[in-house]
């Protein structure tokens, strides 16, 4: 069975895209997983980057079923034309690459209607859950990228995952969209007392490397003293900023492939990797 | 023309397996075992190694001539790959290499310059299942520095419908 993974944080911009496409390329060309990722924000940038956006129009253009299939499916005008009809999980996958050892990448991409989901929400949170359940046994590792909203989508990645990574920024702005997070979490594990999630930890993102100024350090450590509070584990290993991590998205390549990319940051990132990996078993 | 023993028992072996698997058989194996790579790309080999002890590599170009017999069809795809390789035609760029070999499954393509990775994608793609082949070495030709930087105006195209 595979571990489910979400990456959320309800404030946008702290990197749960690149950590999720780069995590996802990680546990395939280094541990030689089968590994499938979940694209659940409709500006489907994990999509396009994983895909490469020639690929992901095409796509689209051939009539290639996504993660907004999965909600619609039973919606009469849904993206899946005409009456409405069980979905073909298979049909939504779309493989990145197969390596010969077994490893691999797929991707469930999404597109722009899965907002549509949003404006008729009712029921439709089990879908994904149970459109994982039916292809998770294909998998070692499944990553939901989530969209930065607390809404029907983010409750469909806590009914599908084990486990929450949540990506942040130490700044003042991050920093306080952080408790609404622990409260949406809270909420929705008292609604659903038979659910096991648990948030794996936290990872400082994006911040320059060897230049912890104050607004940095404060919202650093405000993070910190309420993951504490919150009995968060956070990430010893960072992720600092590098321009290499936007050519890696641009070019649809893993970290360590990327042209231009300094060794420092590949060492980072596969500290990271070895650590959060380490952490949920895999 | 007297043969030494190591070739008499050469020769003998590879009768057996002749005998038993079949020429066609046998010269495919050997295409899968004996490619080392370009002999350019190999480094000198030591003085203290007497000619007859040295491992034969064969080039590229020899490894393709021993899947001629046994897989015409895949003998001429790669062969016409190998030579718009060779001249830039495809993959001009060692950065383009690193791209096909992530959109192919070669999860490990070492070297730096391009010249250095040819002969691992080519022993690669000697190995690769014959229906597969066809596709992939077409998605080469779409593989360039500027196909990857059109992403931004093909994105917005299609979210605009203006094409």
């Amino acid at each position: 069975m595979a571990v489910c993974v979400s990456m959320i944080n309800m404030k946008g911009g702290v990197g749960k895209t690149t950590l999720a496409t780069q995590l996802a390329w990680h546990a395939t060309r280094q541990l030689d997983k089968k590994v499938l990722l979940v694209d659940l924000d409709p500006q489907a940038n994990a999509s396009q980057s994983v895909m490469s956006p020639k690929t992901y129009v095409t796509y689209l253009d051939d009539g290639g079923l996504t993660v907004a299939d999965v909600f619609e499916q039973f919606t009469p005008t849904g993206t899946t034309a005409g009456s409405p009809r069980k979905l073909d999980p298979l049909k939504a996958i779309y493989n990145r690459v197969k390596y010969r050892d077994g490893s691999l990448l797929d991707i469930v991409p999404s597109r722009l209607e899965l907002s549509f989901t949003l404006r008729n929400p009712t029921g439709k949170e089990t879908l994904l859950p149970r459109f994982v359940a039916k292809i998770e046994e294909r998998y070692d590792l499944i990553i939901i990228d989530c969209s930065p909203t607390d809404s029907i989508l983010t409750d469909a990645a806590y009914h599908s995952s084990r486990y929450i990574l949540v990506p942040i920024r130490a700044e003042f702005l991050a920093s306080i969209g952080f408790p609404l997070l622990n409260r949406s979490i809270k909420a929705f594990q008292m609604r659903h007392e038979d659910k096991t999630i648990e948030v794996c930890g936290l990872v400082f993102n994006d911040f320059n490397r060897g230049n912890l100024k104050r607004e940095h350090r404060l919202a650093r450590k405000d993070v910190e003293d309420k993951a504490t509070q919150y009995g968060w584990h956070v990430f010893e290993n960072d992720i600092p900023h590098s321009d290499s991590y936007f050519r890696a998205a641009r070019d649809g390549m893993p970290i360590d492939r990327t042209k231009g990319a300094h060794h420092i940051v590949k060492t980072e990132f596969a500290a990271f990797a070895a650590e959060f990996f380490g952490g949920i078993g895999l | 023309m007297s043969h030494s023993p190591k070739s008499s028992f050469l020769e003998e072996a590879i009768g057996l397996l002749v005998q038993h698997f079949g020429m066609k058989r046998v010269r495919a194996a050997l295409a899968k075992v004996a490619i080392g790579g370009d002999e350019e790309g190999q480094k000198a080999p030591r003085r203290s190694v007497s000619r007859d002890q040295r491992p034969t590599r064969p080039t590229v170009a020899n490894a393709l001539e021993l899947i001629r017999g046994s897989d015409p069809e895949k003998h001429r795809l790669l062969s016409e790959f190998f030579g718009r390789l060779k001249d830039r035609k495809t993959l001009p760029d060692s950065e383009d290499i690193r791209h096909f070999a992530q959109l192919i499954g070669l999860k490990d393509i070492e070297g730096k310059s391009r010249e250095d990775m040819i002969p691992t994608l080519m022993r690669f793609l000697l190995d690769h299942p014959s229906e597969r082949l066809q596709t992939d070495l077409q998605s080469a030709d779409k593989i360039s520095e500027q196909e990857r930087q059109q992403g931004f105006s093909v994105l917005t195209d299609k979210l605009l419908g203006e094409k």
